[in-house]
């Protein structure tokens, strides 16, 4: 029900921001906003007994620099009760941008920051691959050890050393 | 004096008397038979009767008799045997439930016995591989640590160009 509900505002948003030609725009405001939409603040906007217009200024103040049309698309929420929803529309959105736009969004789990020329080295090689725009999104995780973790849509390959090592493990327990 | 009486008529019978002697006679024999012997005879015949019905009911009860009892007989063997028979099955199926009570005795207590077996290897094997798995987990987390107090970068890299090679092998 609510990935239903996600899917129809989401595309709504979506055609706006093709008729306004703001796709990547709104898409960027969307990741530089939705770490924001905590559990907390989701809360309050969704809670009856608050005055819609208090909540409507508080997105206003909150969000000085957004566009006039992605706060007013959070304003709507607002006032269709849809505020809950929020966080699955934006993925949502942020999915079908990446679609439009041909951008393929490619999760990369390292144990410590990747070096530029890593990350270019990869950029460049997924480019030739998939021929597509490519989009690293660096995700920071210790138990790797070393080496990458690497998610592309359904695919993972994982080239860390804590995969070795499990491998390592599960063989030795095998054999034993 | 001389009675002068004619003997002689007087030996002979009066007919007019004699003849209305019989008459009476005839009529007083008549009623006697008519109201005293037949009645009489009749209900002498209807005794008769009745005795005689009572024999043939008698002797037809005793009749009876004797074939109820012969039949009273028969039912008697009959219920005889049927118990018999039916001490003789019950025996039997006894014999069968006991027979049967045993095997499935049996057959849990070789149940239960092969399960225990079957647990008792089992726990032991897992030990064994518990403790192999405790060595390597051991052995690898010591890994691990060791390897995390490292400069790893060089390894990061490594891992960069073998994920390259890999896409464009594929």
């Amino acid at each position: 029900m609510s990935s239903e509900v996600a899917n129809v505002y989401a595309e709504a948003l979506l055609s706006l921001a093709r008729e306004e030609d703001k796709i990547l725009a709104f898409k960027n405001e969307i990741k530089a906003i939705m770490p924001l939409f905590d559990s907390e603040v989701i809360e309050f906007l969704a809670t009856y007994n608050i005055d819609k217009s208090l909540k409507k200024d508080v997105m206003k103040m909150a969000f000085k620099d957004l566009s006039v049309e992605l706060l007013h698309f959070i304003y709507l929420l607002i006032d269709k009760n849809r505020i809950r929803y929020i966080k699955e529309i934006f993925k949502s959105y942020l999915l079908m941008a990446n679609e439009a736009l041909k951008i393929k969004v490619v999760e990369v789990v390292s144990a410590r920051p990747l070096k530029e020329a890593d990350k270019k080295r990869l950029l460049e090689a997924l480019k030739m691959k998939f021929k597509m725009t490519i989009e690293l999104e660096e995700v920071l995780d210790e138990r790797l050890i070393s080496g990458i973790r690497v998610k592309m849509d359904d695919q993972l390959v994982d080239v860390s050393m804590a995969h070795k090592i499990e491998d390592l493990k599960k063989t030795l327990k095998e054999s034993w | 004096m001389n009675i002068e009486v004619d003997v002689a008529s007087q030996l002979f019978p009066n007919p007019f008397t004699m003849a209305f002697t019989l008459l009476v006679t005839a009529v007083l024999f008549f009623f006697i038979y008519k109201f005293v012997f037949d009645p009489a005879r009749a209900m002498i015949q209807k005794r008769q009767d009745l005795m005689a019905a009572e024999l043939s009911d008698a002797a037809k009860a005793k009749e009876e008799a004797s074939i109820d009892r012969e039949k009273a007989k028969e039912e008697i063997f009959k219920a005889r045997d049927m118990a018999s028979e039916i001490i003789a099955d019950a025996k039997l199926k006894a014999d069968e439930t006991k027979g049967e009570i045993l095997k499935s005795a049996n057959d849990k207590a070789d149940d239960m016995y092969r399960k225990a077996k079957d647990r008792i290897l089992k726990e032991e094997k897992e030990m064994r591989e518990g403790l192999n798995d405790e060595i390597v987990d051991v052995a690898l987390e010591a890994s691990k640590k060791l390897l995390g107090d490292k400069d790893l970068s060089k390894q990061d890299e490594e891992a960069i160009d073998r994920f390259i090679r890999e896409l464009s092998d594929e």
